[in-house]
């Protein structure tokens, strides 16, 4: 807007009062004129010259001086405002992997795309970052422009997360929930169809509920329990406590079941299975490799075919079958102990040859003390401790071994218990003794290892008559016994304190 | 119970460490030589019991031990060395010495040395 227009030039000044721009009347012929005259023009309009405009000026009247025709050029300029920025979010969780690109040479599975987003308690979610402070602004006249306020960033904290200071962070397991106005966990995760690539493999901290099946291959993980309605097929599941197979097992020797805690299911067939605590089968199981801590039950059916290791004895209706398929059931036996014998066993081994080869490097040096010279008898204690250490590291593992023993045979149940029929082709199984079964027996019978005149026997006892059956029995070929009773010397055999108890 | 461990050999030391480590609420210092050993005391204060090497640099454990004497006549100190004749032996129990380990030594042995010098004082590991 042109604010004043002198014979030889005119001043606009721009809308927001940031700009004075100084250009020559287009109706005028270039004349003289001093910068000075110019410079007074404009502060007589109350606007303020700074240092560039006071050159612009004098080159605007040079040039008009010299008869040129001068560009428009600044006069005066004032300093913008510079408004605040808007707080903003910051996301602190991993975002789930995005769905693979085919044309992606690396290699990505589709089956770990996930559209859940599972977070951990204490986990940082969000960072709330605070508005950025601007400055006000001065305009050509030397008014201050006031500057813009940011907004802070604003989010509302829901159930299972907690803001902490700048931080808003997870206070349970679970699948974090966030839109634009809301954050929240939900401590149960609920698919409501199959886990299939559309839901993808599940790693989860909260209880997972699962209304249909889970497919081949996929993998469910969850720190709490699992339960699926479904059939779980050739998929991995993993979950902290228990695990309830609502459908059943079917891993088509693939699956891999594992639960903390029980696991119950409709039946279970050709996986591989285990559970910290109990089993519980309503129907049957059906050649799997599965172990437990505690007891193995299947109300209705049969356990038939595969490798069955029960720590708290076993309850059956059906124990093998009338096709003599071969089922070896281990009772009374602790697979971890079993895993942890084949592992410190050699190791403890190790060391006491270790030990014993430093010895005899260091036995000669003992005998001839008086030969030794001062690094000699040095280097002989050195050996020395190194043996004494040795020793002292094999005794360590061997106390924690036979530890773990003693706690074996306190809490085992040597017991099988078969209500309807022991079918030939079984291998049963208790510490140091087994029994193959060679002619089918009517149940109910209660089958246990005794001691009949310092013989171990394995007898099938029929629980309405009370009369007993002697299964031919020989000794275990497990190798840990040996092994420990190596490591120990002699051991109070297991049934001895089963008749104990 | 506050163990004084002067050797230049640092695995001697560690060797030292581990078996006192069986004693209960044992504590260490480590010095490098008799002058770290004097340092030690200096800086750390009175100490239960002190183990000392004979043969090191700068100060040998003998020289320390006379000095200690000067003012301290009552903390234990054991020689364990590899100096195993008996005029060595005579020289550091005059020197000051309360009991004597001749290197190679079992920990075993080492330990009953430290028991022993301790009830002798009158005190217990």
């Amino acid at each position: 807007m042109p604010i004043t227009a002198n014979k030889l030039f005119r001043i606009n000044v721009s809308k927001d009062n940031l700009t004075a721009t100084l250009s020559l009347n287009g109706d005028v012929p270039p004349s003289n004129v001093s910068a000075e005259q110019i410079e007074k023009e404009i502060t007589d309009l109350g606007i303020r010259i700074d240092k560039q405009g006071k050159k612009n000026i004098a080159k605007f009247a040079a040039e008009l001086a010299q008869q040129k025709v001068p560009e428009v050029t600044i006069a005066a300029q004032g300093v913008p405002p510079k408004h605040d920025q808007d707080g903003r979010i910051e996301k602190l969780y991993e975002a789930p992997p995005e769905e693979p690109d085919a044309s992606d040479n690396q290699t990505q599975s589709y089956y770990d795309h996930s559209n859940i987003i599972s977070v951990k308690k204490d986990q940082q979610l969000l960072r709330l970052i605070p508005p950025v402070d601007g400055a006000d602004g001065t305009d050509i006249y030397g008014k201050t422009i006031a500057h813009k306020l940011g907004r802070e960033a604003q989010i509302k904290s829901g159930p299972g997360v907690e803001q902490k200071g700048d931080v808003i962070i997870a206070v349970i397991n679970g699948k974090l929930e966030y839109t634009a106005e809301k954050i929240w966990i939900v401590d149960k995760l609920e698919i409501s169809g199959d886990v299939d690539f559309s839901v993808g493999n599940i790693n989860f901290g909260g209880e997972v509920e699962i209304r249909k099946n889970v497919l081949d291959l996929f993998k469910v993980h969850s720190k709490s329990s699992i339960t699926v309605h479904g059939i779980i097929e050739a998929a991995e599941i993993h979950a902290g406590k228990d695990l309830n197979s609502l459908g059943g097992v079917a891993g088509k020797e693939k699956g891999e079941i594992t639960a903390g805690q029980d696991i119950n299911a409709k039946y279970i067939t050709n996986a591989h299975v285990r559970a910290g605590q109990d089993i519980k089968v309503n129907a049957e199981i059906v050649n799997c490799d599965l172990a437990c801590k505690g007891s193995l039950t299947i109300e209705k059916g049969p356990l038939v075919g595969g490798h069955t290791l029960a720590f708290k004895g076993v309850k059956v209706k059906q124990l093998g079958s009338e096709a003599d398929v071969k089922t070896v059931v281990e009772v009374g036996i602790d697979e971890d102990l079993r895993l942890k014998c084949d592992k410190l066993a050699p190791e403890i081994q190790l060391l006491r040859r270790k030990a014993e080869k430093v010895r005899q490097v260091v036995k000669p040096l003992l005998q001839n003390q008086k030969y030794l010279n001062s690094e000699q008898k040095e280097k002989a204690t050195e050996l020395i401790y190194l043996a004494s250490e040795l020793d002292e590291q094999a005794e360590s593992l061997t106390e924690e071994l036979r530890g773990d023993y003693q706690k074996t045979i306190e809490d085992a149940v040597f017991e099988i218990e078969v209500t309807g029929t022991l079918y030939t082709g079984v291998t049963i199984r208790f510490p140091r003794i087994e029994a193959f079964v060679t002619s089918p027996l009517a149940g109910p019978l209660t089958i246990v290892p005794r001691k009949v005149e310092h013989t171990l026997q394995i007898l099938a006892i029929d629980k309405n008559s009370g009369s007993t059956h002697t299964l031919t029995a020989g000794i275990t070929n497990d190798p840990m016994w040996d092994t420990l009773e190596k490591l120990f010397g002699p051991l109070p055999d297991p049934v001895d304190k089963a008749e104990e108890k | 119970m506050k163990f004084l461990l002067v050797d230049d050999s640092r695995t001697m030391r560690n060797i030292w460490k581990k078996v006192i480590s069986s004693l209960e609420n044992s504590e260490t210092v480590e010095a490098g030589d008799g002058v770290e050993g004097l340092n030690a005391i200096k800086e750390n204060g009175p100490v239960d019991i002190m183990l000392v090497d004979w043969n090191m640099p700068n100060m040998d454990g003998l020289t320390m031990v006379k000095k200690v004497r000067e003012t301290d006549k009552t903390t234990p100190i054991i020689m364990v060395t590899t100096e195993a004749e008996k005029p060595r032996i005579i020289e550091a129990i005059k020197a000051g010495v309360n009991n004597y380990v001749v290197k190679p030594f079992t920990p075993d042995a080492l330990l009953g040395k430290i028991d022993e010098t301790l009830k002798r004082a009158g005190q217990t590991a």
